[in-house]
């Protein structure tokens, strides 16, 4: 990880879009996430497109933890309540410790969005043999205020007083 | 020709200018999309759109670009509003100018399929029953399908 002279640390990063629906057309929380992950100067490690399907997603962010060149994968989609919804049950089996937090400040934006809508999602975030995972709700909104307002800050090593990045050499100590 | 902004727009104006604009055109046609007072049964009071403008800009632009060369098109024009809306309000206006009106048409038609699932507006629905985020329908996806 190279540090600028601003103390900025860029940190390879992995889109999953999770959809039945969706194609890469029509694909816009993942083109917002790639778009906004290049504006704030991180590298995109990688951006796919999968059905709801929990053998797919789980192999896909496996693949992707395994990868030394990806430091953290966000997925967007699959974290409602109903039946085609597995998102959560495909990833966090995944997990080496769960970053509670996440899920309660994500609700708390959310909350300030859209009020109690949020409760529909299940959104949450985990450790995995170093790689940070974040399952964000499908709605480009929610992709919005979960990137701008919790994910983003936490990935930039210049968020005082701590952050995400800075424990990154740890997290496999 | 695209903008994308929260001030009002005036329909007639926007198709009064286009038309003014396009030279040698046999046809224009246009649409008008309102903001429904109703949404899955409830009342919205406000619909509030946002967006990430260097990504909205550059994704409506290629529409209308796609547009032109796909239905032979002299002009086009997309007008979308942003902001606090309210019920019956105008929030997008989009016309193409052609040679014969099956082009002018259709590429209408498409330019509204494409605008409903790939431009990243995020839409939030305000009524008495809460807040939520809208996002394009199944429907919507199938009507883009068309023209795969």
């Amino acid at each position: 990880m190279g540090v600028s002279a601003s103390g900025f640390v860029p940190v390879r990063i992995a889109v999953l879009t999770v959809s039945d629906t969706r194609t890469q057309e029509t694909d816009t929380s993942g083109a917002y996430l790639a778009a906004a992950i290049a504006e704030a100067g991180h590298p995109l490690a990688g951006r796919s497109i999968v059905p709801d399907d929990l053998d797919t997603i789980r192999s896909t962010v496996a693949a992707w933890i395994q990868d030394p060149q990806v430091d953290v994968v966000i997925t967007t989609g699959g974290t409602g309540l109903t039946g085609r919804d597995v998102t959560p049950e495909a990833v966090a089996p995944l997990f080496d410790k769960v970053i509670e937090g996440f899920a309660v400040v994500f609700h708390n934006v959310s909350f300030r969005s859209v009020g109690l809508s949020t409760i529909q999602s299940r959104a949450c975030a985990g450790v995995a043999r170093g790689t940070f995972i974040f399952c964000l709700p499908g709605s480009g909104g929610a992709v919005r205020d979960g990137w701008e307002q919790v994910i983003a800050p936490q990935l930039d090593a210049r968020t005082r007083p701590c952050n995400l990045v800075e424990i990154m050499p740890r997290l496999e100590e | 020709m695209i903008r994308v902004h929260a001030e009002p727009f005036d329909a007639g104006g926007e198709l009064a200018a286009f038309a003014a604009r396009v030279e040698g055109a046999g046809a224009i046609a246009s649409f008008l999309g309102l903001v429904r007072g109703e949404s899955g049964g409830a009342d919205v009071s406000v619909l509030e759109l946002e967006h990430y403008p260097p990504l909205t800009e550059r994704t409506v632009a290629a529409i209308g670009e796609d547009a032109r060369d796909r239905f032979a098109l002299i002009g086009f024009a997309i007008v979308h509003r942003t902001g606090a809306l309210a019920p019956g309000e105008p929030i997008v206006f989009v016309a193409a100018a052609a040679a014969h009106r099956r082009a002018a048409f259709e590429a209408v038609d498409y330019m509204m399929d494409r605008l409903k699932t790939e431009a990243p507006f995020w839409k939030r629905e305000h009524g008495a029953n809460g807040s939520r985020w809208i996002e394009a329908r199944d429907e919507d996806l199938r009507d883009r399908a068309r023209w795969a």
